[in-house]
């Protein structure tokens, strides 16, 4: 008696397992977007495809055969991370800025640059008092992909100077 | 022995049961995981629209559970009303920042709606006294009416239009407080301090890229003139009278301008903008609230506006933040 519900137990909890692990992700196109990229200095033509995947927003930039992905994600914690290519497993980048003004998103201290006319108006519109009047915003994120400095507008340029130092 | 034969499968069952229950979330998510892909269509759709989340802001919200809930909740209090009203034109996806801006729950908002609802219910503490006395008077009336029937329709009648006129003319009065009040923003100067929009030349120093905007696109603006005719709008103020207000308002030390033609106040130094969309706060006589517009697409909050309050609002913040 005891070996059979067992047995049966140990049969539900491998079939919910696989069944788990064979779960895809979800992925719902936000938007598409014809614009340039600077990558190492270059400015390309290049298209940014925005979509939610489960509970992250990727970002993936393709110039010449070049395929350049962000994701964002905010649970538990706000992070940002990179791959070069689709093959590449995902690491957490060093740093975001935006600089509104030249509507410009840049990475890893400008080493990949997306310029976005439309939808960088999404950070100020989803923010409260503190972007009012900014025209710069960075994050620098720590080892452990967490933010543990923002910057805005002056701050992010002393900022800079101070990591250079 | 035979206590424990009998002990023995209720702790079993009980031990299976906990097993059970322990495993049901775990075949919720299986049935998720599963289901998709035999049936795309109805499973899918609806996580598809648990995804894209109330409050239709800018980070729909993904996550199931309390926790997102309480989030989106906040956030679309803080940013009025109105925006959860509208459906968002914004893209909808992640972007990292937003979390790092902190955000304002509408202090200002709270302090005005006690004030709002002191006079409410000092108004209603008058309106108890009122019912009070006309309850005695009633009274009065009626023994009047039992010694004299005959004076007693004419002395109703008299205090039927006393009483009628009184409460006209306390209806009047408090409809015009209410308009006289209406008109005034708060004005937080202080909380601003100097800026790009300090100074006569203010719109030299707008820190993004302006001097685009003005009647060459609110013209073409899909649903202007069109119902701009409807509304009674018979033009957009244009950056010379927006720029007359803003100085003036400067010299004053006033931190908004009453938007022409319009029921709103413009805190013209909450406007910020990149491309061609702006935010700002306005007040609309009973709350401030933050708003989003497209000033070359003519939108207010994601959607065209819905009267010309908004639509005058919205070309004002356009002028503020790109006219010239």
């Amino acid at each position: 008696m005891h070996s059979f519900f067992r047995c049966r137990v140990l049969t539900g909890l491998t079939v919910l397992l696989g069944s788990l692990s064979a779960s895809a992700a979800v992925a719902q196109e936000l938007y598409t977007l014809e614009t340039t990229c600077r990558s190492a200095g270059q400015t390309h033509s290049c298209t940014v495809v925005a979509s939610n995947v489960d509970d992250t927003t990727e970002y993936v930039h393709t110039f010449g055969s070049q395929s350049v992905s962000y994701r964002v994600i905010d649970d538990p914690y706000v992070r940002i991370e990179g791959r070069a290519s689709n093959t590449k497993p995902w690491s957490s980048v060093k740093n975001a800025t935006i600089d509104f003004k030249a509507e410009e998103l840049c990475f890893n201290n400008e080493a990949f640059c997306v310029k976005n006319t439309k939808y960088l108006a999404d950070v100020l519109v989803g923010s409260g008092d503190a972007m009012q009047g900014r025209t710069k915003v960075g994050m620098v994120f720590a080892a452990n992909g967490r933010v543990d400095v923002a910057c805005f507008d002056n701050g992010c340029d002393r900022l800079k100077e101070a990591i250079r130092q | 022995m035979t206590i424990n034969t009998r002990r023995s499968p209720r702790r079993r069952l009980a031990g299976l049961l906990g097993v059970v229950l322990a495993l049901q979330p775990a075949a919720g998510l299986a049935a998720i995981g599963t289901e998709p892909a035999a049936t795309p269509n109805a499973s899918e759709e609806i996580q598809l629209a648990q995804r894209r989340g109330g409050g239709g802001g800018s980070r729909g919200g993904s996550r199931g559970g309390s926790r997102s809930s309480s989030r989106s909740s906040s956030r679309s209090s803080s940013r009025g009303s109105r925006s959860s009203s509208r459906s968002s034109s914004r893209s909808g996806g992640r972007t990292g920042f937003s979390n790092y801006s902190g955000s304002r729950s509408g202090n200002r908002s709270s302090s005005r709606q006690g004030s709002r609802q002191s006079t409410r219910s000092s108004r209603q503490g008058q309106a108890r006294t009122n019912s009070t006395n006309r309850q005695s008077n009633r009274q009065g009336t009626r023994s009047d009416r039992q010694s004299q029937v005959r004076n007693n329709s004419s002395n109703r009648q008299n205090n039927r239009n006393d009483r009628f006129d009184t409460r006209q003319g306390n209806r009047s009065d408090r409809f015009n407080t209410r308009s006289d009040t209406r008109r005034q923003a708060v004005n937080n100067w202080d909380r601003y301090g100097n800026g790009w929009y300090s100074g006569n030349n203010w719109y030299n120093n707008r820190p993004w890229n302006s001097g685009w905007y003005g009647g060459s696109y609110y013209n073409n603006w899909g649903w202007y003139p069109g119902r701009a005719a409807a509304w009674g709008v018979a033009s957009m103020a244009t950056f010379g009278v927006i720029n007359s207000l803003v100085n003036t308002a400067q010299s004053n030390e006033v931190s908004y301008i009453v938007v022409p033609d319009s029921e709103y106040s413009l805190y013209y130094p909450s406007v910020t903008a990149t491309g061609d969309t702006v935010t700002f706060e306005a007040d609309d006589g009973d709350s401030t609230a933050r708003f989003y517009a497209d000033c070359r697409q003519g939108t207010i909050n994601g959607g065209t506006p819905n009267n010309g309050n908004e639509a005058q609002l919205l070309n004002a913040a356009c002028q503020v933040a790109f006219g010239e």
